[in-house]
């Protein structure tokens, strides 16, 4: 019932404010007038007196008869195109030239079709397509006595080269990343999967951003269910302006209370290249290198893009290391509290009498020892990160060697919570996906053990199994393979790649074969290969 | 109605049975006072007896598709006999809800949280549980395979870990003990945990399976349940012998013996989480047959409203129902493997035998074939 006239009541205020935003005089919708003074003075007085704003006003045409203007801005735009490719055909030409005054209403179309050198001219009406060219980089083109005008493609501003990313460094495996510049992100990705299916679908999200953002996906792979559900969820985005990927990701979550994340991303073209061909979906979004996938599963987290470069022995010991570590970051203080608050006959006699001489003298209880330990961990972890670098190095060296050596000799804490805290922290870096649920959840678990001790710790973790299970990501359960129900071949470990016939079937849908036999490298050897030995 | 909307994969269904014998198999404590040293004997003989009850389940499931018990007792008993039926089932499957709910508060109690009262230790559990049913059957059986392959690491660990103080001889001699006790035994593990795979009758609807291979996912389930039984209790006499019998929980002194290179001790915490892990499945499942009955048996849209109130019921019913520990044993070994008796096995086949009668099953296929020739 509450949740009826919560309803009733959000959609009521909402049709209001949509009435209102009706109400609202709409400039953008006029339609170019063909006097070029007008248009430009209505021009400048949208855009307002911009300093990067660049009108230039020409005569060209046969004795240079006819009036004209280049609208662009400046930082947007390639200068070297503008003047070499736009403004001096169209005063040089000759081809203008040769048409009579009686003619002249063709000139617009001679001009696209014959005097600029651009690959990309669309004829435009109103003023505000013209706007939205302008902003984005293209240079406009009027004239004076035509109600249209020419956009022409002209962008060209300084943008990152393709580097090396930061958050996901391997020691063996492609080395790009994805920079802030939308096309070369989804030229990246078109590089990797030459396949003529690779389909990516263009949307603008944002009043005020007007953001590009793409759909990237294989078609006849990726389940056309799932990909009609990101673009509804993309569409339905009302916001007037995305910053970052993580806006979006934030706006289509299927669970945004979970302090899980149900939407992956990577920095990197091979990883993102190789989860499409897995039949995902993702998401390019214009101005930031991180690119969204979807939908993700719980694995994910745990899946470097290493681990398929290399052989699989190794990939599959550091996956379960990988599992093992997120155990530990999630539990270690947990455990070390329910065990030396409550059960002290489960731990080792010699371990129990070392850390019991080592709490001697320690005044606050386990639980709070725990609590402060975690706290100091994160403020540290956080001042590490936002310091500039040189500073941030020498507060770790502080941070260290307070927290280590300090608190011990000085009796705040023990030495045996130091290392269990320092085996949290480096075991939360395994697996980095994840570290915000991880935080989080230990110290739930950390409450949990110090109030039931291994009974709430079992309890929890159950719990938090539960709420796995009830996850869903764009309609693919979270943790399916996690509870050995599909795609087994890489979850725990990695099998050998020619094991993985089979695209993961709880995404991929239609074409889900990767390849046809489950069949071992071929052992031949080709006759000359042998005889070289020989020789 | 919207209550059966979700559906679990065979390979859920199949693991699920087994998962939910294997967490019965710590109640070893019933049976192994009467039979002793051939307590592993009497599971293998019970698993047998069982089959033809198993089969009487699987023929009531394969001829009425897409029905659950209630169901069932609607179509065969008529509207009045049948509900009276399904209500005294809704108090089975709430007393065994109770009864489980019952064991794992006085093990964890007895085992790991020595100075915590009971009421907490069973009310925070119930309402674990309780946030599982609220989620749907999905996600209370959706780990059955990974306790399965958890637990049966740990029993595989421990026997290799206890195989020193394992003594061949404790099985000698077989069946030394009076027939009388080897076949009261055979009926409490048939009737406490083998005859419980009743509750799967209610939640067959929801299981994505065609009902030919039913059987091929039903047995294989139950025998690797059986086998698993057989194993922990083979253990445990193989590792205790005749002390068996004065040990409430067997397992837990058996892993008492387990260390690893003299160094890790007490390795019975492995089976007191272990144990709580089972548990939470057991109980989960039947809280959540449980509100499906009653939902049905009320016919309500959904079960949801009903499982915070029930839960409550179920803590005040699971700490009244038996005075002392005493008294638990003595029912679970006298009274309650002849009461369950009815429920498990002559309800199920009385109703087949009822169905086959009247008809049944071919009466609902007609009925289906002429909605289908009028469509």
């Amino acid at each position: 019932m509450y949740t009826f006239l919560n309803k009733k009541l959000r959609y009521m205020l909402r049709q209001k404010e949509d009435e209102a935003q009706k109400k609202q005089p709409d400039n953008e919708e006029k339609l170019i007038t063909g006097n070029l003074t007008a248009d430009l003075e209505l021009i400048r007085e949208m855009m307002g007196t911009s300093s990067d704003i660049k009108v230039h006003e020409f005569k060209y045409g046969e004795n240079s008869s006819q009036k004209g203007a280049l609208l662009f801005i400046d930082g947007l735009v390639n200068n070297d195109v503008v003047t070499q490719s736009i403004l001096k055909p169209l005063i040089l030409s000759k081809s203008l030239n040769n048409y009579q005054a009686g003619e002249m209403k063709n000139t617009l179309d001679i001009v696209k079709q014959t005097v600029i050198y651009s690959g990309d001219i669309v004829e435009r009406h109103t003023i505000g397509e013209l706007i939205e060219g302008c902003l984005s980089g293209d240079t406009v083109f009027l004239s004076e006595g035509f109600d249209k005008a020419l956009v022409i493609s002209s962008k060209g501003w300084d943008k990152r080269e393709v580097s090396e990313p930061q958050t996901e460094p391997v020691v063996r495996g492609p080395r790009e990343g994805f920079t802030e510049n939308f096309r070369t992100n989804t030229a990246l990705i078109r590089r990797r999967i030459k396949s003529p299916h690779l389909r990516m679908d263009h949307l603008t999200i944002g009043k005020k951003t007007d953001t590009n953002v793409c759909v990237v996906y294989l078609e006849g792979v990726a389940n056309p269910d799932i990909v009609d559900t990101v673009k509804v969820r993309l569409k339905t985005i009302s916001t007037d302006s995305i910053i970052d990927s993580g806006y979006i990701e934030q706006y289509i979550e299927d669970h945004p209370y979970s302090i899980f994340q149900t939407i992956g991303y990577s920095e990197k073209p091979d990883v993102i290249a190789s989860r499409i061909l897995e039949g995902r979906i993702a998401v390019v979004v214009d101005g930031t290198p991180f690119v969204l996938t979807m939908p993700m599963l719980f694995v994910e987290s745990f899946q470097t893009a290493e681990d398929y470069y290399i052989k699989p022995y190794f990939a599959s010991m550091t996956r379960l290391m990988r599992f093992f570590a997120f155990f530990l970051t999630v539990s270690a203080p947990a455990i070390f509290v329910a065990l030396t608050t409550y059960h002290q006959e489960f731990i080792p006699t010699t371990l129990l009498l070392t850390i019991a001489a080592a709490r001697e003298g320690t005044p606050f209880p386990a639980f709070l020892e725990a609590l402060i330990m975690v706290f100091a961990f994160e403020i540290l972890r956080e001042a590490g990160l936002r310091l500039p670098r040189p500073v941030g190095q020498a507060i770790s060296i502080v941070g260290a060697l307070v927290m280590g050596e300090a608190a011990v000799s000085a009796g705040i804490v023990g030495a045996p919570m130091v290392i269990t805290i320092a085996i949290t922290a480096v075991a939360g870096f395994v697996v980095p996906d994840q570290n915000d649920a991880a935080s989080i959840l230990r110290l739930i678990l950390l409450f949990l053990a110090s109030v039931l001790g291994a009974y709430g710790l079992v309890l929890g973790f159950l719990g938090i199994l539960i709420h796995l299970a009830s996850l869903k990501s764009f309609g693919v359960p979270y943790n399916s393979s996690l509870a050995f129900l599909k795609n087994m071949q890489d979850s725990y470990i990695r099998m050998p790649l020619w094991t993985m016939t089979k695209r993961p079937e709880s995404i991929a849908k239609g074409d889900i074969q990767r390849k046809q036999y489950n069949t071992p490298p071929s052992s031949e050897i080709v006759n000359n290969a042998g005889s070289m030995e020989d020789n | 109605m919207k209550t059966q909307k979700a559906s679990i994969t065979p390979l859920q269904f199949m693991f699920s049975i087994t998962c939910f014998l294997r967490s019965s198999s710590l109640l070893s404590s019933f049976f192994a006072p009467i039979s002793k040293t051939d307590s592993w004997l009497v599971v293998l003989i019970a698993s047998v007896v069982c089959l033809p009850f198993l089969w009487a389940f699987i023929m009531l499931m394969k001829a009425f598709p897409g029905k659950n018990l209630i169901e069932i007792n609607d179509a065969v008993f008529g509207r009045i006999a049948g509900k009276i039926i399904s209500a005294i089932y809704l108090w089975f499957f709430l007393t065994l809800t109770s009864l489980n709910l019952r064991d794992l508060g006085g093990f964890v109690g007895k085992s790991i949280m020595l100075k915590t009262p009971q009421i907490v230790i069973i009310t925070v559990f119930i309402l674990l549980c309780a946030w599982a049913v609220s989620l749907g059957l999905d996600i209370v059986t959706r780990y059955s395979v990974v306790f399965v392959i958890l637990s049966s690491i740990i029993l595989v660990v421990t026997i290799a870990a206890t195989s020193n103080h394992m003594r061949l001889s404790n099985f000698l001699p077989i069946l030394r003990q009076p027939m009388k006790n080897i076949i009261q035994s055979t009926n409490i593990v048939s009737t406490i945990p083998f005859g419980e795979l009743v509750i799967f009758l209610m939640i067959m609807p929801q299981v994505n399976i065609k009902p030919k291979k039913l059987g091929r996912y039903f047995l294989p389930g139950f025998f690797l349940g059986a086998f698993l039984i057989t194993l922990v209790v083979a253990r445990d006499i193989a590792i205790l012998g005749n002390t068996i019998t004065i040990f409430a929980q067997p397992s837990f002194e058996t892993l008492r013996m387990v260390s690893f290179f003299e160094v890790l001790t007490h390795m019975e915490i492995l089976f007191a989480i272990l144990l709580i892990i089972l548990f939470f499945f057991k109980i989960s499942l039947l809280f959540y047959v449980s509100m499906l009955a009653m939902s049905y048996l009320f016919r309500l849209d959904s079960y949801k409203p009903l499982i915070l109130p029930s839960a409550a019921i179920i803590v005040v019913y699971s700490l009244i129902i038996f005075k002392s520990k005493t008294k638990h044993l003595e029912v679970g070994r006298e009274t309650a493997p002849f009461m369950w008796f009815i429920f498990e096995f002559l309800l199920p086949l009385l109703t087949l035998i009822i169905a086959y009668i009247r008809k049944l099953p071919q009466k609902e296929k007609d009925a289906r074939s002429k909605e289908a020739a009028s469509a």
